[in-house]
């Protein structure tokens, strides 16, 4: 009888935990899946669904992911497996995905060698990670990315730095094996007049996914048609009537423009004092409606970043809150540049007057705003923290504008004016192709992304590159995937609160709750008495 | 319907004795403090709650076990166990009935923890999504936690022993993803599916997908089956 018993036992155990495996297996056969979140940021987007509607054939999607490597790319890893899969699910059949993993203990040399040519020809290149073998942690050169092919295109997607960047990455190449112009936009970097070497700098790598990079004199040449957008970041001398006028005609042309400009850059002779430095596109903005106030800067004494200011004896670097150094929560958060962001460090900025753009018929968003708190001081001649210690003469209280982003027909800033005469070329140099037809009205929708704050900016808190990037996106390509980058960004940002109702809000969470259980605990326990 | 009446017998009897207050008070405290004080959390500036469901699964590991770790145990040092398989409910009703009573507990213990939701949400634009996701995952997770817990209760008479099984089964089949990615190949895979870090990960993000869900749930159903025939096994004896 316990015999039986026992049998039955094991059986109802063995037959329970059959059933188990086999639900999961199912559940794992037929995913259902349910995004709570408020913008879906877990399910694939619009624009690739639309994307993915769009294909006519097979697209192939080869995917080198090592499984070994540590954290954070084994999550990024495990998330790209995951988006692969809903890419093929969506992709209606169409879609055919192939996962290597470039880091499986069974592949021998050979096999290896095979995959880094392979890979290679589809541009994947190997990334140095940490990688685990044979339970000891060691750094390696692994291949990681995926390579997307359509037909005769094929478009390489880099490893990523968080899993919610990766639909982005891959959606941006199947757009760019999808396009059937098949080009990516081209971006004009301006040089020439003092700007850091972007174009030799690690930014260009950055940059790079978004177009194509080239530079550009602006005054010595204008902006050549097949430019779809220019940058313009920190002009140490000013730029001139033709560089203006080049910016003015390709703006007029359709063109998209991004500036970060510096007004309180550093003596070249004396760096411990600031000097005014108008950028000479002053002239041009204001022609659009859009006053940019060249020697004030914007102070906040509250909420700000602390920069390295100095070093110590042992080279350390020495920071300190820096009211020049305001930091902005008040962004657009609909607008694809700024949305996602949860602050923006925007030093030695100073304030836009954007007015009498809209007067122009022009759409102006505004992107940035300094704080509540924050003042607007008549000057800023110290980088020095101390400087802005105390309110300054003239200083006024109220946030400023410190970025627009401006779209629609432009009107000419040469209007009634003649066309700045072409530089004379160097002696024994061919003589300058002549200038295309003058536009005195818009011929397409301009855009132009205005940030006070140039070289600083970039280099003060990850989010400077971050606006660059969004910035440069919304010049070149639809707005759709800028959006579905936007998706990637991080949560919204807290409220500035006081001291006191941090302190409140702290321990309310942390004793409110218990306390109120205890208190409960003691009247029930209370009325028991009674009742005994 | 005899193990809601279990469950209401369960939740009554935890709430007679200060254990249960003092459980749910710590764990309140200890998960408020990691939020607001020891995650920096005016500093970062988010309007989030990952922080607290990154924390409170490890606290659950704890937690759980101290629950369940009378549940089954004290019945059996104290020799009610006896008494109560005399009752007319079977073996399955009563252990789902002392589980849900714990969940219940749990329960209670993490929608207390609401008050910091909406703390949040009041300064700054909180995504609601992730947060019942947090919530649904911390059920799932804890209620996972409670069945393992209450399982290493049926295996002893002694509550402290049956806590550090208890403890030991959460933190196992919590960790086991980690393992993952030193195990072979095949290994690491299977290692990865049992994952209960990764599992309640993907929900507290804000996504309900029908895998996690059955997981949990299998997870559950399976411990407390053994669980009953753990005390059905009793009877032969």
């Amino acid at each position: 009888m316990r015999g039986r018993l026992k049998f039955e036992s094991a059986l109802a155990l063995g037959l329970t935990l059959l059933a188990a495996v086999l639900i999961n297996q199912v559940a794992a056969r037929w995913p259902v899946r349910v995004d709570l979140t408020r913008d879906g940021r877990h399910t694939l987007a619009e624009p690739t669904r639309r994307l993915l509607a769009q294909l006519e054939g097979p697209l192939d999607l080869r995917a080198y992911l090592p499984t070994h490597v540590r954290p954070p790319y084994s999550e990024v890893v495990r998330g790209m497996q995951d988006l692969l899969e809903a890419y093929r699910a969506a992709g209606g059949g169409q879609v055919r995905l192939v996962v290597v993993d470039p880091t499986d203990d069974g592949l021998g040399p050979s096999e290896r060698a095979r995959l880094v040519e392979e890979a290679r020809g589809y541009g994947i290149k190997a990334a140095e990670l940490t990688v685990t073998r044979d339970d000891r942690q060691v750094r390696e050169r692994v291949l990681f990315g995926v390579a997307v092919l359509y037909r005769d295109r094929q478009a390489a997607v880099p490893p990523v730095q968080r899993p919610d960047q990766l639909e982005y990455a891959l959606t941006r190449a199947l757009r760019d094996v999808l396009s059937p112009r098949a080009r990516r936009p081209e971006i004009a970097v301006s040089t020439g007049h003092g700007e850091p070497p972007i174009l030799d700098s690690p930014l260009a790598e950055v940059l790079r996914a978004s177009g194509t990079l080239r530079g550009i004199a602006l005054g010595q040449e204008l902006v050549p048609p097949t430019v779809d957008a220019l940058i313009i970041v920190g002009p140490r001398r000013a730029l001139g009537p033709r560089a203006r006028y080049a910016v003015d005609q390709f703006l007029l042309r359709g063109g998209a423009v991004v500036a970060l400009l510096d007004h309180h850059p550093p003596s070249t002779v004396f760096p411990h004092i600031l000097v005014d430095a108008p950028t000479g596109l002053e002239p041009l903005f204001h022609a659009y409606g859009l006053n940019v106030g060249t020697k004030a800067a914007v102070l906040d004494r509250q909420d700000n970043h602390a920069p390295a200011v100095a070093r110590d004896a042992d080279g350390r670097p020495v920071t300190a809150q820096h009211p020049a150094w305001p930091r902005s929560r008040s962004l657009a958060e609909r607008h694809p540049i700024t949305r996602g962001l949860a602050s923006l460090v925007v030093p030695f900025a100073v304030p836009i007057d954007a007015a009498g753009a809209r007067g122009h018929g022009l759409e102006v968003t505004e992107l940035v705003r300094s704080g509540a708190a924050s003042t607007v001081a008549p000057k800023a001649t110290s980088p020095d923290p101390a400087a802005y210690a105390a309110p300054l003469e003239g200083e006024k209280p109220g946030p400023a504008l410190l970025a627009v982003a401006v779209r629609g027909s432009f009107p000419s800033a040469f209007a009634g004016h003649p066309t700045p005469a072409a530089p004379e070329p160097a002696e024994g140099a061919p003589p300058a192709p002549r200038d295309p037809p003058r536009l005195e009205a818009a011929q397409g929708e301009g855009r132009l992304v205005l940030i006070t704050s140039g070289t600083r900016l970039l280099a003060a808190d990850p989010n400077g590159l971050l606006f660059l990037q969004n910035a440069l996106d919304w010049a070149v390509t639809s707005t759709e995937l800028v959006t579905l980058r936007a998706r990637a960004a991080e949560d919204p940002p807290l409220a500035v609160t006081g001291e006191q109702t941090r302190f409140w809000l702290k321990a309310g969470n942390i004793a409110g709750p218990p306390l109120v259980l205890v208190v409960l605990g003691l009247l029930r326990a209370r009325r028991r008495r009674g009742r005994a | 319907m005899t193990a809601l009446v279990v469950a209401g017998r369960e939740l009554r009897g935890a709430f007679s004795l200060p254990i249960a207050y003092v459980v749910v008070a710590a764990f309140l405290v200890l998960s408020g403090s990691y939020l607001f004080v020891l995650h920096p959390f005016f500093v970062v500036g988010r309007a989030t709650l990952r922080p607290l469901f990154e924390f409170a699964p490890f606290l659950f590991t704890l937690f759980a076990p101290a629950i369940t770790m009378r549940g089954l145990a004290e019945e059996r040092r104290a020799g009610t166990l006896e008494l109560l398989l005399t009752w007319p409910v079977s073996d399955g009703a009563l252990v789902l009935g002392k589980f849900l009573g714990a969940w219940g507990l749990l329960a209670l213990a993490v929608g207390l923890t609401l008050p910091a939701a909406l703390s949040v949400a009041a300064l700054g634009d909180l995504d609601w999504g992730p947060v019942w996701g947090g919530y649904v995952g911390l059920l799932l997770l804890g209620g996972a936690y409670l069945a393992l817990g209450l399982l290493a209760s049926a295996l002893t008479a002694n509550q402290i022993v049956a806590f550090i099984f208890g403890f030991l089964a959460c933190f196992v089949g919590f960790s086991v993803g980690r393992l993952a990615e030193v195990a072979p190949d095949g290994l690491g895979a299977i290692l990865h599916g049992l994952s209960f870090e990764r599992r309640f990960s993907r929900v507290a993000r804000g996504v309900l997908d029908s895998r996690d869900l059955v997981f949990f749930g299998t997870v559950i159903w399976l411990s407390l089956a053994v669980t009953a025939e753990r005390l059905r096994a009793r009877r032969w004896r």
